[in-house]
């Protein structure tokens, strides 16, 4: 699982604005916004890593001590994968 | 055989090639003799792009737009961005009205200049040219204007950026907004370029402008009312009526107003 190649992520206005670039603006017209939690879980994915490993940084960053707290995240990060996939930014 | 022209935009001397020598015409107020900074030519790709977007449109004219196209994708690495808007000067303080094409902005500066008068100067009427650089920003006309045949070259340092919207008679309102709900009124509105490296820049530059102009939400319709309702909150001066002060033909020299 990977992003397609083509988009660029700047900070603008304390938000992480995410904009396609080249042939992927054909696609892609518009602009996803982010906050801190979006752009660690978008990082992760373009790095590579999977669901599971992107839960459990996020876990330790935000120190989540019980089991519904990790729960909540995998939660919030596979939610966020599958809004990415439907929107077509992922690759196979 | 390509013509090969300079002309300066927003302090730019910039060189252009083109196939057809409509585009030199159509450029005649903005030629220079100043070395140029960057040269452009409308590629086949960003042709084809343009082309199926205006399938019908004159090769001339694509062409013309290709070339703003191509320029516009460069300006950010010289501190300057295309935004989609019409920007007019009040008393010398720049005002860009922005939103979706077919919404009104052309209108609404047009009732500016009609109920305000002289003191109302047309910067540019859809594509005009921002400089951002050292906490100034400054809005310049180019020849893409949205009407041909009047270019008056004006630049205004920038005061405020509205986004309009339409809403119902008698409806007229405007609001402040902040930074946040701004990226994604305006950023729609912003010139994307091709390339990643100049969009990294581009971003930057309207982060910028986020952070140096303040921003407001406008919803209005097409009488005097909506005048007075943006002119209060933009200029911070209280609006009089004093009746028409542009007649429309002096406003129709501009650009065409829809009948009212």
């Amino acid at each position: 699982m990977n992003i397609k190649k083509g988009f660029v992520i700047r900070k603008v206005a304390n938000k992480y604005v995410v904009v396609a670039t080249g042939p992927a603006r054909r696609e892609f017209n518009g602009m996803v916004k982010l906050n801190e939690t979006g752009i660690i879980i978008w990082e992760g994915v373009a790095a590579g890593k999977t669901a599971d490993e992107i839960s459990d940084m996020l876990a330790e960053k935000s120190g989540a001590k019980t089991e519904g707290d990790r729960t909540y995240i995998a939660n919030n990060v596979n939610a966020m994968i599958k809004e990415m996939t439907d929107a077509g930014f992922l690759t196979e | 055989m390509m013509d090969t022209f300079n002309i300066e935009l927003a302090g730019l001397p910039i060189e252009i090639k083109s196939r057809y020598d409509y585009c030199r015409r159509f450029c005649r107020d903005y030629l220079t003799d100043n070395k140029p900074v960057f040269s452009v030519c409308a590629d086949d790709e960003r042709l084809a792009e343009l082309r199926e977007y205006s399938p019908d449109m004159r090769d001339e004219f694509l062409e013309r737009d290709a070339i703003y196209s191509v320029l516009a994708s460069k300006l950010p690495f010289y501190n300057r961005v295309v935004l989609h808007g019409a920007c007019i000067s009040h008393k010398g303080k720049g005002i860009l009205f922005t939103a979706a094409s077919g919404t009104g902005k052309s209108t609404h500066i047009g009732l500016w200049k009609r109920y305000i008068g002289a003191d109302v100067d047309i910067v540019n009427g859809d594509k005009p040219i921002f400089h951002i650089e050292d906490d100034k920003i400054t809005a310049y006309d180019t020849p893409w204007c949205g009407k041909e045949g009047w270019n008056r070259k004006h630049s205004a340092p920038m005061g405020a950026i509205c986004f309009l919207r339409r809403t119902e008679d008698g409806a007229n309102h405007i609001r402040k907004i902040d930074p946040e709900e701004a990226i994604s009124l305006m950023l729609r509105q912003m010139f994307h370029p091709y390339e990643p490296d100049a969009t990294e820049l581009m971003l930057d530059l309207f982060d910028k402008m986020l952070e140096s102009l303040p921003m407001y939400l406008l919803a209005c319709d097409i009488s005097e009312d909506a005048v007075r309702c943006s002119f209060e909150a933009l200029t911070g001066e209280t609006y009089i009526s004093r009746g028409i002060q542009t007649a429309p033909d002096e406003i129709n020299k501009i650009w065409r107003m829809p009948r009212q």
